[in-house]
């Protein structure tokens, strides 16, 4: 492991589109969290990257801004603004919210 | 996944078999990868695995619904694994029975090192990977499964602890392993803790019963802690008989401190802390409660030499280390009550009253007036102490006990302290003293050694209450004790430091219960302590007094105070009387002092003493004295104890002038009878006339001749020889009389014939028949008392129930002293034969009061 932990990381949709976001808002992702951070070492946390197979670059997208909107609300009080889903994205990003725990 | 849902509705009855096969095949592909996963993972080859893809494989098959397959594949790689894992590590070190400490750390740290933690990190891997089975497929499951980690635990206890491949369980090994480490560093070796805190963690760690049972704590406390402390307890229990057998208490106890800190330290540092409060209980019950009294009577060591020797140290480790078992403290309250009483019957042996009773008194002496002097010749002066009666006398019950109080003071046996008879009356002072050293001992002891625990104050307190009480004589030591001090003890001493020591024989007065026998001594005792003039300190005398009416209430010290009362009146009378003879130009007379003293509040009482002849000059004295008193008071009546008084005599033999200081009655024979022409030419004078002219009953008379005829001043020649005054005896004035000093004291004799002593002016020990007499006088005053009390009591309730009635009056009374309900009972009798009570028509057992 390096030894400064990255500030980023690198997320690869399975049509392979790199998304390279805030490591401290990926890991608001259970799942993410564990794969970067669990007592073993996995390829993901070795190379800080990771390659989602089952997830589509536009789905991705909208994870990776749910993650910021997240970041940026988590400790807001008071009205939250809306975020928004394209009707036809909604089960795909439902379906990747349950995957990664988020 | 709706749509998928749906199919599956559909297809569950019309194509059931293909929709099983494509699932199964999809199924064994994805878990083959995932079964191969956790086999890298426990051959930590784990950097190789993608988690994303893991995690997405449990993640479809639990979508799939195929949860409970992948979680029961996964318990049996696990189980797979774990028993590899213990083949390959384990087995090589397993130790066995005869297996040297060193083997047994190794299999220990194999364990815990290779095993235990490898596990964990493992199964911390396989969480996360299956982080969605736990998420979605245990939390649902029928029946209840744990959480794969959890189940990795419960799989470790069950497969490696618990394994039953080999002779013994692992687990026993293991337990036995870290008991003989344990034991070897109880004996002083040192052993690896690290390994051995490795595995009491991971036992901790463990649950014992596994899902499903009713949790019953950590495999640390079933398989571990249980043995640990049994062992502990039998290895204990041999160590403190081999100890006990070998040491004195003192390092016993030392040694059990050691343990005890031993142990606690252990679980400290590498056991659970949990263990703590148990396994201090062990030590304790093994190395000291069933040994409590064992320790507790070590010949000199145990507790009584530790007392004895005052080691404070020992005994502070000792009352903390017994305060930890249930019986120490009690025990230990037993023997030291036992040692205080034993120490105090010790004292009452060598200082107090002997047991048996014929005891020879040396009893005699009148009390002294103050004394006046001087005249020429052989004239007399004289002081005089009289009774003035109060008129109207209280006749109400509740002080009619006041009019028994007579006077013993006038009858005390001289200067017992120190000449013979010792043994039999008793050392006031040294009893006091002693007993005094020892309640001070004890009471540092208490505050040093004993944090002043209040049980060990009470039953300290108790044993001396018990003790002091056995010496029948306390009441009339402890009067004795502080006139003793306030004649002359406390010359020489700061203010503080009398009042320390009033203070201290307080405390003692505290412990007596028969207050009121006290009493009757003290007022006797301060009583000629005024009269004769002989108290050091008015201010300690107040304070005294101050000190017992804060323990005992105003009651007790009303007349003490009248006392005090009487003496100042009767300077200024004195003196007034003084100048009121001045004035009738009535000069050339003796000097004269009298204490007028009320006689409620004397101990004399008001029985007139026999009239004996005085000097004529001394009559007429007296009588315009009580013309001189009648024109101040009229009505009251004055009875002059003239046996109370002393006289001083300035003689002139042949041979010189002498003052002497003579009693009343020797005064009456000198004066009345030799003090003429014929007597002092040395003419013979018979018995029979002494005795008619100065009017001495016989007894008193035969005393006074002897201690002028036989004593060490001889101013009286006896015809006869021999020691006895017999009735034809003849005397004459031994004109010749010569003593190297010029004031001389002729004292009398012993009524018992003894030797003539010392009749000091100090109060000392009565004899055995003066104190029949004080007791059965304390004993009427005690009848009116109670007699008052019932009255009182009643009067305010009107009606009572007859046990009611005798706990309230003892218990009214038991500041004073313990009267027995027996002694209530009759006092409730009398009062009803005398119609002050009668009982309730209905009911026999209740008294109502008449009015």
């Amino acid at each position: 492991m390096e030894s400064p932990i990255p500030e980023t990381v690198k997320l690869i949709s399975s049509d392979g589109f790199d998304f390279v976001i805030d490591r401290r808002c990926a890991l608001a992702a259970g799942t993410i969290k564990n794969m970067l951070s669990s007592p073993g070492q996995f390829t993901e946390s070795v190379q800080n990257e990771i390659h989602f197979r089952d997830i589509k670059a536009v789905v991705l997208e909208r994870v990776c801004k749910y993650l910021y909107y997240r970041a940026k609300y988590q400790n807001h009080t008071g009205e939250l603004p809306e975020f928004k889903i394209e009707p036809e994205l909604a089960f795909e990003v439902l379906m990747a919210a349950d995957f990664l725990d988020c | 996944m709706s749509a998928a849902v749906r199919k599956s509705k559909q297809g569950l009855i019309i194509k059931p078999v293909k929709k099983a096969t494509t699932n199964d095949i999809a199924f064994r592909e994805t878990w083959q990868k995932l079964s191969q996963a956790i086999t890298e993972i426990y051959r930590k080859n784990n950097s190789q695995l993608s988690y994303e893809e893991l995690y997405r494989s449990a993640y479809n098959l639990v979508l799939q619904k195929n949860g409970s397959a992948l979680y029961n594949g996964v318990r049996d790689d696990i189980t797979t694994h774990l028993t590899r894992l213990t083949g390959e590590k384990l087995t090589p070190v397993f130790p066995h029975d005869g297996s040297l400490a060193a083997e047994r750390a190794e299999f220990l740290r194999v364990l815990v090192r290779d095993v235990w933690n490898h596990h964990v990190v493992c199964m911390g891997m396989i969480r996360d990977i299956l982080m969605y089975m736990d998420r979605v497929y245990v939390k649902a499951a029928t029946p209840p499964v744990p959480l794969v980690y959890d189940l990795g635990m419960d799989l470790f206890r069950d497969h490696v602890l618990h394994s039953t491949s080999l002779t013994i369980t692992m687990s026993g090994r293991v337990v036995d392993s870290m008991l003989e480490l344990i034991r070897l560093e109880r004996s002083g070796e040192s052993v690896d803790r690290i390994a051995l805190k490795g595995v009491a963690d991971m036992m901790h760690k463990l649950e014992s019963g596994g899902y499903g049972d009713v949790p019953n704590g950590s495999v640390y406390e079933a398989d571990f802690e249980k043995a640990f402390l049994v062992r502990s307890g039998e290895a204990y229990d041999v160590e403190a008989e081999a100890y006990l057998a070998e040491v004195d208490a003192v390092e016993y106890l030392k040694k059990v401190e050691r343990r005890l800190a031993e142990e606690e330290q252990r679980t400290r540092h590498y056991l659970i802390p949990i263990t703590a409060p148990k396994i201090l209980k062990v030590v304790q019950r093994s190395m000291l409660e069933r040994h409590v009294v064992r320790i507790l009577s070590m010949p000199n060591s145990g507790l009584l030499a530790q007392l004895r020797d005052l080691k404070f140290d020992d005994l502070i480790r000792m009352y903390d280390l017994m305060g930890l078992v249930g019986n120490g403290h009690v025990e230990m309250r037993k023997m030291l009550s036992d040692y205080v009483k034993e120490s105090i019957r010790e004292v009452n042996e060598t200082y107090g009253p002997g047991t048996d009773t014929a005891t020879p008194s040396n009893s005699d002496l009148t009390a002294r007036a103050q004394t006046g002097m001087q005249s020429g010749g052989s004239s007399s002066s004289k002081s005089q102490s009289f009774n003035a009666e109060n008129k109207g006398k209280d006749r109400d019950l509740e002080t009619a006990g006041d009019d028994e109080e007579e006077g013993e003071a006038g009858q005390r046996s001289g200067g017992a302290q120190g000449v013979g008879g010792t043994r039999r009356t008793g050392d006031p002072l040294r009893w006091v003293e002693n007993i005094l050293a020892l309640k001070t001992k004890f009471d540092s002891i208490l505050a040093r050694a004993f944090s002043k625990d209040r049980a060990f104050q009470t039953d300290i307190n108790g044993a001396f209450e018990r003790g002091i009480n056995q010496n029948p004589k306390a009441p009339e030591f402890l009067s004795l004790f502080l006139d003793d001090n306030l004649r002359k003890g406390i010359k020489g001493k700061t203010e503080a430091e009398v009042e320390v020591l009033l203070d201290q024989t307080i405390t003692l007065f505290r412990f007596i219960q028969e207050k009121d026998v006290f009493e009757r001594y003290y007022k006797g005792h301060l009583a000629k302590r005024l009269l004769l003039g002989k108290s050091l300190s008015e201010d300690a005398e107040k304070s005294t007094v101050g000190k017992l009416k804060a323990e005992c209430g105003y009651q007790f010290t009303t007349k003490l105070e009248g006392m005090f009362n009487d003496m100042r009146i009767s300077t200024d009378l004195s003196s007034d009387f003084r100048s009121f003879l001045n004035n009738l130009s009535a000069t050339g007379l003796p000097e004269f002092t009298v204490n007028v003293l009320t006689s409620t509040f004397w101990p004399m009482g008001t029985s007139v003493p026999p009239a004996i002849q005085l000097p004529i000059e001394i009559q007429s004295l007296m009588q315009r004295f009580k013309e001189f008193y009648m024109t101040r008071h009229s009505g009251r009546r004055l009875t002059w104890l003239t046996t109370m008084g002393s006289f001083d005599l300035r003689a002139h033999f042949e041979k010189g002038r002498k003052d002497i200081n003579l009693s009343t009655a020797a005064t009456s024979v000198l004066v009345v009878v030799f003090n003429r022409p014929d007597a002092c030419d040395g003419q013979a004078v018979p018995y029979s006339r002494i005795r008619d002219e100065t009017g001495i009953p016989d007894g008193e008379l035969r005393r006074t001749l002897q201690s002028l005829s036989l004593g060490k001043y001889r101013v009286l020649l006896k015809s006869a020889k021999g020691r006895e005054i017999l009735d034809d005896d003849e005397f004459r004035l031994n004109v010749a009389f010569s003593s190297p000093l010029n004031k001389i004291r002729i004292l009398n004799i012993l009524p018992s014939g003894g030797a003539p002593t010392v009749a000091a002016t100090g109060n000392s020990v009565e004899d055995d028949k003066e104190r029949r007499e004080t007791l059965e006088k304390v004993e009427q005053a005690r009848i009116h008392q109670i007699e008052a009390c019932v009255v009182r009591v009643m009067k305010a309730r009107k009606s009572m129930e007859h046990n009611a009635l005798v706990n309230e009056v003892v218990s009214q009374l038991k500041g004073r002293f313990l009267p027995s309900s027996q002694m209530v009972k009759k006092r409730i009798e009398s009062l009803i034969e005398r119609e002050y009570l009668d009982r309730a028509p209905g009911d026999r057992k209740v008294y109502n009061y008449l009015a």
